[in-house]
């Protein structure tokens, strides 16, 4: 396992050291690491994410590059242990996303999906979702600062649209 | 500096977010605002909302409890030390707004055939899909007959447009959505049917389980692409000279899977095809056990070829 240090630097000019191998769970900093773009002694600049951000994506890196290691030593781990480790990486996502507000969690998106990593961006996804189920549209458009710009008449429309729907 | 907010983000990330409301959310979703409203009209989207139903290993289905319809999620987690680790849930209730037949009447049967959902009601049909909502009502020629009259949901493979079926004293007529009209066909049902039951949906077609009164035992189906009825298929001769109960099932559209449980045994088999031919059906046997595992018969099952599970209810 390759313990190479690199620098990621923040769009206000932050820098942070981070293993190798956590950073290449972005498929754009792994594709500089490919293509030697990167100079060992000079930070990769990431322009659209501020530190408080990048802070956030190299802990959710970190954590799951050491889980992803596990993964590789123990293929022969019982069902069990498989169900533990992951139950443990739930609690931790779910712990990790829970101290955040909507708009860090929009941020956080923004770079994730600018950096290219999936699973990240699918836990957000998943995350501002939740605060969806079970919501009437009043309140989603107060929890997302919507406006409602449908007419009466287009909200009457949408209503005899969805008349029938699973609820 | 702005503040950051959902309406910053761009289309892909706002339709990543939105395909992962569940299903029971997309009319609060839709009538939230403008731009929500058309992404979720979107192929894409729909594409995609059920793509993540699919990856995650959950099987969806229907079931009509107390006259209504509830979507029903089946996820089976793995078997460990001989225990099925399996959740079933109620994740939606259908539920008609200002519809008073819906609210008053009882919903007799639903079925389903790519995407569109049919709903018997007394004196007439709804056809819907849950992604394209505007619920489209069909008025039912013969109202009131509601036990004697058979209904199921097909469409014509060589134009893609779907119809419904009515069978009714031995008359067939097909509503054709695309034209909106009833029409009665020349084809007939050459069998004197004694029992006609179990319909479902696979490739277009629709298939019932059936019985005359020499009581010859047949899976029956209804071409829809031909307007005519199918070649019949034999069931499995499994359980000679036993009488038994069937029911079909099919399996991700692709095959038909029949249960089969004597009456005076507590045996059960299950056959799987995948090719539906006029004589010799290549039924395979998929499951064969000599007590069934729930003392009454069972209603309804579910397989799961690559898992090797059967589920009873």
């Amino acid at each position: 396992m390759s313990s190479n240090m690199i620098m990621l630097k923040s769009s206000d000019g932050a820098s942070f050291e981070i293993e190798e191998a956590a950073a290449r769970k972005s498929k754009i900093i792994a594709n500089m690491i490919e293509v030697e773009c990167v100079d060992e002694d000079k930070a990769i600049p990431l322009q659209n994410v501020t530190g408080n951000i990048l802070a956030l994506v190299i802990e959710y890196c970190n954590k799951h590059i050491v889980d992803d290691d596990d993964d590789v030593a123990t293929e022969e781990a019982s069902e069990e242990e498989e169900e533990a480790k992951k139950k443990k990486v739930d609690d931790w996502e779910a712990e990790f996303m829970n101290s955040m507000s909507l708009e860090t969690m929009f941020e956080l998106l923004l770079a994730a999906n600018y950096l290219n990593i999936k699973s990240l961006i699918d836990l957000v996804c998943q995350t501002i979702a939740n605060n969806i189920k079970d919501k009437t549209p009043e309140e989603v458009r107060k929890i997302f600062s919507i406006e409602n710009d449908f007419t009466p008449e287009e909200e009457e429309e949408i209503r005899k649209e969805n008349a029938w729907a699973f609820g | 500096m702005m503040m950051m907010m959902m309406s910053n983000l761009p289309h892909d990330l706002v339709e990543e977010i939105l395909t992962r409301a569940p299903l029971k959310s997309l009319r609060a979703v839709r009538s939230t605002c403008k731009k929500w409203n058309a992404l979720t009209k979107d192929r894409s989207f729909t594409d995609k909302h059920i793509g993540k139903v699919t990856a995650s290993g959950e099987k969806e289905f229907l079931m009509l409890v107390g006259y209504r319809v509830y979507l029903i999620g089946v996820n089976v987690h793995g078997i460990q030390n001989n225990n099925v680790d399996v959740s079933i849930k109620r994740k939606a209730k259908l539920i008609a707004l200002d519809d008073s037949e819906f609210h008053r009447s009882q919903v007799f049967r639903v079925f389903h055939s790519n995407g569109l959902l049919l709903c018997v009601l007394d004196t007439r049909l709804v056809v819907w899909n849950p992604y394209w909502g505007k619920p489209k009502s069909i008025k039912r020629r013969h109202s009131m007959c509601t036990s004697s009259e058979i209904f199921s949901l097909g469409y014509d493979k060589s134009c893609g447009s779907q119809k419904v079926l009515s069978l009714f004293q031995n008359k067939v007529e097909i509503y054709d959505l695309s034209s909106n009209s009833w029409m009665l066909t020349d084809c007939t049902v050459e069998w004197e049917l004694y029992y006609i039951k179990c319909s479902l949906s696979l490739k277009g077609n629709t298939y019932w389980y059936a019985k005359d009164f020499k009581l010859e035992e047949y899976i029956i189906c209804f071409d829809f692409t031909k307007e005519r009825f199918g070649p019949c298929p034999p069931l499995p001769m499994s359980f000679i000279n036993k009488r038994y109960s069937p029911s079909i099932h099919a399996i991700r559209e692709e095959m038909l899977a029949v249960l089969l449980q004597p009456w005076n045994t507590y045996e059960l088999e299950i056959w799987v095809t995948n090719k539906i031919e006029p004589d010799a059906l290549p039924w395979s046997k998929f499951l064969k056990i000599n007590k069934r595992p729930i003392s009454v018969m069972c209603g309804g099952f579910l397989i799961d070829e690559e898992k090797k599970l059967a589920l009873f209810f």
